[in-house]
């Protein structure tokens, strides 16, 4: 139902038929209105769904309100540290710092080896935590569908070999490969994105090949090619944007795997310095023995975020999978 | 196609992964930054340029490509895995010997315990699907799924050093190692529970999960309700009609999960200084020390493809569907 072959006529290919440009676009935005609001009627009944929806949108508030609320002064600067008992901001290595304060009503979740208020920290960390999961996501959904799509429309040789190295990357244990290539490439923001991103694109490619299987045989495909269209034009024009549903909804749950996979390796140190993630939280509280200080909020905190924040992904993925995957739908 | 045309090709395509994994870790460890043989010397005395060069020379760094592939194969399939850089010289094929137990012990168990409650608990769901318990269990395993698993490992150290102050928790033994026997085994028992808990409770979030969907679709065919018209138990159904048939995808999915699994007991063992492989990935990639890192990639990789070919042909020697064909 979500999913059928465009009424519009696609192009030049209509010959006469073709309505004026501007109507064709009217009717495209009408479709792609119509199209959405049908979902979202769907969406909405799954509960699931709708919680995690909620959480990613408080979540992206905080990404995106932090540069903001620090400047309006409603959130301290997560790099200044706090002086004395109003924890007013003073330069580094001040004599009268607050290192490892508890939480009180000044700090939220108290203050951190260099007298760093942790809540900013934490709401800054929702940024950079986000935005690797996601770049590592487009890269590796990039890679999957690409190799997808050659494997699928092409066949023959080619297939085999493509489906071999994605057999080997998908039985890869993929924590072990991504730690092993940052040995090799260093640490860092980008490389760490590159690690993830080479390591989870292997199911994607599967989805997308027995996606694209499927739909090259359907007839829309068949006239497309009785009109001569062109191999390149055929997959991307008339077959992605049918397995496109299914690779956004595997998207979603890629990232939720992408920001587990970052906050380890983070943990283990493999990102730049000064870059905040709730990774590098979690270090920088067990590193400096936050667990012997019995400064608890400060290690469980930025873990409760990552848990938020991967079930809203992991939710909102699993009610987009059961809506646009035809064998699920029925359930 | 039939049963043994598949089963061929399985074993086919892994022979073809593990010939993509010994040209991986030939190409792989080339590229590592940095040169061995000063790498290997920079702990002793001397780095002057002749003794480097030596032991370039004796690490075969100077052989022209084809020779050095040669002897690659031929020390790989001997067990020849060279020495580590860092563990006192020792060979890496008996370091890796050592450690490999312990994540044997690790990971079997809680993976045994794993498929036993996820069946337990899938089940329970599936029987009482839509009903609060089914919504109330579904939202506590999200939680856990979502769970970083090194994290976890940290709230427990947190909730149990709270609770006894002073409890040992970390290494795989008590340290002084015990002499006798019983208090080796009482010992290692011990300091296996968290860790192997841990490593449970993260892998039966996606169990039990999977269980439950797979009971599902089994609940919905035509020979439960045959089942139902006869007049049998419910609890007969559950055991005898739907389970057995709901387990089966699980040899498959126990298999293909080793990989991910193997990424929590690194993550654990890190937390716990649990002395296993995964502990030492982790410090071998921290040091630089290439030839354990060789030899934990080759070990592990071929184990997964290896544990994925046998799930196969454990399926099919369980699915009379398949096996009958």
């Amino acid at each position: 139902m979500f999913r059928k072959p465009r009424t519009v006529p696609e192009g030049p290919e209509g010959g006469e038929l073709t309505p004026p440009e501007e109507s064709v676009f009217r009717m495209r935005l009408e479709n792609l209105w119509r199209r959405t609001v049908r979902f979202w009627r769907v969406f909405r009944a799954s509960r699931l769904g709708m919680a995690g929806l909620i959480i990613l949108l408080i979540f992206t508030f905080m990404a995106l309100s932090a540069p903001l609320l620090t400047s309006t002064g409603l959130l301290r600067n997560p790099e200044s540290a706090l002086c004395g008992a109003d924890f007013h901001v003073c330069s580094l290595g001040s004599a009268d710092e607050m290192r490892f304060a508890p939480p009180n009503g000044n700090v939220l979740l108290g203050t951190d080896q260099l007298a760093r208020d942790v809540f900013s920290r934490l709401w800054w960390g929702s940024q950079v935590t986000i935005l690797i999961g996601s770049l590592a996501t487009v890269i590796s959904m990039g890679i999957g569908t690409v190799v997808g799509m050659v494997s699928g429309y092409y066949g023959g040789w080619l297939d085999e070999i493509l489906m071999r190295i994605t057999d080997f990357f998908l039985v890869l244990p993929t924590l072990v490969f991504a730690l092993i290539l940052l040995a090799i490439i260093g640490p860092g923001f980008w490389n760490m994105v590159i690690a993830i991103a080479v390591t989870f694109w292997a199911s994607t490619a599967r989805l997308v090949r027995s996606q694209v299987l499927s739909l090259k045989e359907r007839q829309f495909v068949e006239r497309a090619r009785a009109a001569g269209t062109g191999k390149i034009r055929i997959v991307w024009i008339h077959i992605f944007p049918n397995a496109f549903s299914l690779v956004f909804a595997e998207a979603i749950l890629t990232i939720a795997v992408a920001i587990l996979t970052e906050s380890f390796l983070s943990f283990l140190g493999f990102m730049s310095l000064n870059v905040i993630t709730w990774g590098v939280l979690i270090e920088q509280a067990y590193g400096n023995s936050a667990i012997e200080r019995g400064l608890v909020w400060w290690i469980v905190a930025p873990g409760l975020a990552i848990v938020a924040v991967v079930m809203g992904f992991t939710l909102l993925g699993y009610a987009l999978d059961e809506i646009m995957n035809p064998r699920l739908r029925k359930r | 196609m039939s049963m043994r045309t598949v089963l061929v090709r399985k074993t086919t395509n892994a022979a073809i992964t593990i010939v993509i994994i010994l040209i991986l870790n030939f190409i792989l460890f080339r590229l590592m930054p940095g040169d061995p043989a000063r790498l290997f010397l920079s702990g002793s005395h001397s780095t002057s340029e002749d003794i480097v060069a030596r032991q370039r020379e004796i690490f075969g760094l100077n052989d022209p490509p084809l020779i050095q592939v040669e002897k690659y194969l031929v020390n790989t399939f001997t067990g020849n895995w060279g020495y580590s850089f860092f563990q006192q010289d020792r060979l890496v094929v008996n370091i890796l010997a050592e450690r490999a137990v312990w994540t044997i012990i690790l990971v079997g168990t809680s993976t045994l315990l794993t498929l036993w409650l996820g069946m337990l608990i899938g089940a329970a769901q599936a029987w009482r699907r839509g009903k609060t318990y089914d919504v109330a269990s579904l939202g506590v395993w999200f939680f856990f799924y979502a769970m970083p698993t090194y994290w976890l490992g940290i709230v427990f150290i947190l909730i149990l050093t709270a609770m006894s102050p002073g409890i040992d928790l970390y290494h795989n033994m008590p340290k002084p190692i015990p002499t006798d026997l019983w208090g080796q085994f009482t010992g290692g028992v011990q300091h296996w529970i968290v860790p192997a808990l841990t490593l449970t409770l993260v892998q039966l979030a996606g169990i039990s999960i999977i269980m439950r969907n797979s009971l599902i679709d089994v609940l919905t065919e035509d020979y439960i309700m045959t089942a139902r018209a006869k007049g049998l138990s419910d609890r007969t159904i559950l055991r005898r009609h739907a389970v057995p048939n709901a387990r089966l995808p699980m040899v498959t999915i126990i298999a293909l999960n080793l990989g991910w699994v193997l990424g929590g007991a690194i993550q654990v063992e890190t937390i716990f200084s649990y002395e296993g492989l995964g502990e030492l990935t982790v410090t071998s990639v921290e040091n630089g020390d290439y030839p354990l890192m060789q030899g934990l990639f080759l070990l592990i990789t071929i184990s997964v493809v290896v544990a994925n070919l046998i799930s196969d042909f454990v399926y099919a020697w369980l699915d009379p569907r398949v096996r009958l064909e």
